[in-house]
């Protein structure tokens, strides 16, 4: 294929990406060309575009779709909007971490400094932004989601992961293990109740991926123990804020994930 | 040569779903989270056929695709305090139907693989499920060469004529994934087309 050729080929590929969705719009006059001297592209083309038979759907079919639904119909009370659910579950986040860490001993806080304390809330912010917003999107099918919630929970672990790079020293842990695994099971224990929360808040929304938000939720409440760890824990150094903080937003992830896809399995096993 | 064959391809294209009809669904949906038992009525004659149209394409025959449309529907009641009236219909309906055809055909394929085939049944085909010209055999069958993902994305162009963004919004994805699958499928089928010296 000649280059010139590849380019007129993806003048079919933008006029099939402008078609779809408003049928019936005149063809361009770079496509018209191409198409006349293409007969690959002609083929697609027509296949693509090319009126699919209409299905009737049984009178019958239709009634017993409407009766069923009209045996159980009653005015409902809308979700609120998309905005309005995102603030509601960032409030609620930074009500509760603020609760909880004023129960506890503010050490870490006093054991960062300024620049620190400045960069790490910073980074946890934008993560905990990223995530009301996507489980508020989750909430609604078809909400345009222009960060995949896959994606959000990346962009935080890679946040979390650069800022502690980049903010906090390396130090040789000092009873690494014994003092990371009372940060790590603090951290769960206030992960469980926390996902369990926000999993009331968010309850009302038509989930259609239970992987996906059992991973969000679970990632929302291990971020809530995080923070909550960044200012409680004295020990603010690499190694211990990666593997036990970090591990803790890590195994909520996954374990939230885990359960969603039971749950989904569940769902599946009861469709009719 | 390509105009006339332009004004046959174009010309009697009205696409699937019509959609000169499709700005008052909106409204029919809010009555129907009202409680109006005759936006149900309507709104169930509107959509349900460009549905059924998408789950017997997607499925490959039209043995599952009503029980589908009626899951589909099951979903949609339960969820229809979910739809905010700012948004566009279509997607919503459309996640909600995806969602309801990879329950099906994960249900179904567990299903199989824990039975022993003894014998197959035959078919039974929707009304107008069949595939009805040797085009949409050839069609149906370049498709099926396509990664799931791609299909996916073409299968809801096609059939259930949503839009780029539309189908964005129905798969909780991009727009720029959307168009980058769609053109990754559109290099595909040239291949596979090429190949067949077609």
């Amino acid at each position: 294929m000649t280059p010139a050729l590849k380019i007129d080929c993806k003048s079919v590929d933008a006029e099939l990406d402008r078609q779809f969705g408003r049928p019936g719009q005149p063809l361009s006059q770079l496509a018209r060309q191409h198409l006349d001297e293409c007969e690959r592209c002609t083929k697609l083309y027509r296949y693509l575009t090319q009126t699919a038979p209409d299905f009737a759907v049984s009178p019958e079919l239709q009634r017993r779709i409407s009766e069923n639904a009209k045996r159980s119909l009653k005015p409902v009370s809308r979700l609120r909007s998309t905005s309005v659910r995102a603030a509601q579950l960032l409030i609620v986040f930074v009500l509760l971490a603020a609760a909880v860490t004023s129960m506890m001993k503010i050490l870490g806080i006093e054991a960062m400094s300024p620049a620190q304390l400045a960069g790490i809330s910073a980074v946890l912010a934008l993560g905990v932004v990223l995530l009301s917003r996507s489980l508020a999107w989750q909430m609604t099918p078809g909400s345009m989601q222009r960060i995949p919630a896959w994606t959000a929970v990346a962009i935080l672990g890679a946040g979390l992961l650069v800022g502690t790079v980049v903010l906090f020293p390396w130090q040789t842990p000092e009873a690494f293990v014994e003092r990371g695994w009372r940060c790590l099971r603090t951290g769960l224990a206030l992960a469980v109740p926390a996902a369990i929360l926000f999993w009331l808040l968010v309850r009302r929304g038509a989930f259609l991926n239970l992987t996906t938000l059992g991973a969000t939720l679970g990632a929302i409440a291990g971020l809530l123990s995080v923070t909550v760890l960044q200012f409680t824990c004295n020990m603010q150094e690499i190694a211990h804020l990666l593997v036990w903080h970090g591990g803790v937003l890590v195994i909520s992830t996954v374990a939230g994930a885990l359960i969603g896809r039971s749950a989904g399995r569940l769902r599946r096993s009861h469709l009719t | 040569m390509f105009e006339s064959m332009n004004a046959g391809i174009v010309g009697t294209t009205t696409r699937q779903f019509d959609r000169t009809g499709e700005s008052d669904l909106p409204a029919l949906m809010i009555g129907y989270q009202q409680g109006d038992p005759e936006a149900v009525d309507e709104l169930v004659r509107r959509v349900s056929p460009s549905l059924l149209r998408y789950f017997a394409r997607a499925n490959g025959s039209g043995q599952d695709a009503e029980d589908l449309l009626q899951e589909c529907w099951v979903r949609i009641h339960k969820s229809r305090h979910t739809y905010q009236p700012t948004e566009p219909l279509l997607p919503w309906v459309f996640a909600i139907a995806l969602h309801t055809r990879l329950d099906g055909y994960r249900k179904r394929r567990r299903r199989e693989s824990k039975e022993m085939l003894v014998a197959r049944l035959p078919e039974v085909a929707v009304e107008g499920a069949q595939l009805s010209s040797t085009t949409e055999v050839e069609f149906a069958r370049l498709l099926e060469q396509l990664p799931e993902s791609q299909r996916e994305v073409i299968l809801m162009l096609k059939f259930s004529d949503l839009s780029l963004e539309e189908v964005a919004r129905a798969t909780s994805s991009t727009v720029g994934s959307i168009k980058q699958k769609a053109h990754r499928a559109y290099a595909k089928l040239r291949q596979i087309l090429e190949k067949e010296g077609r």
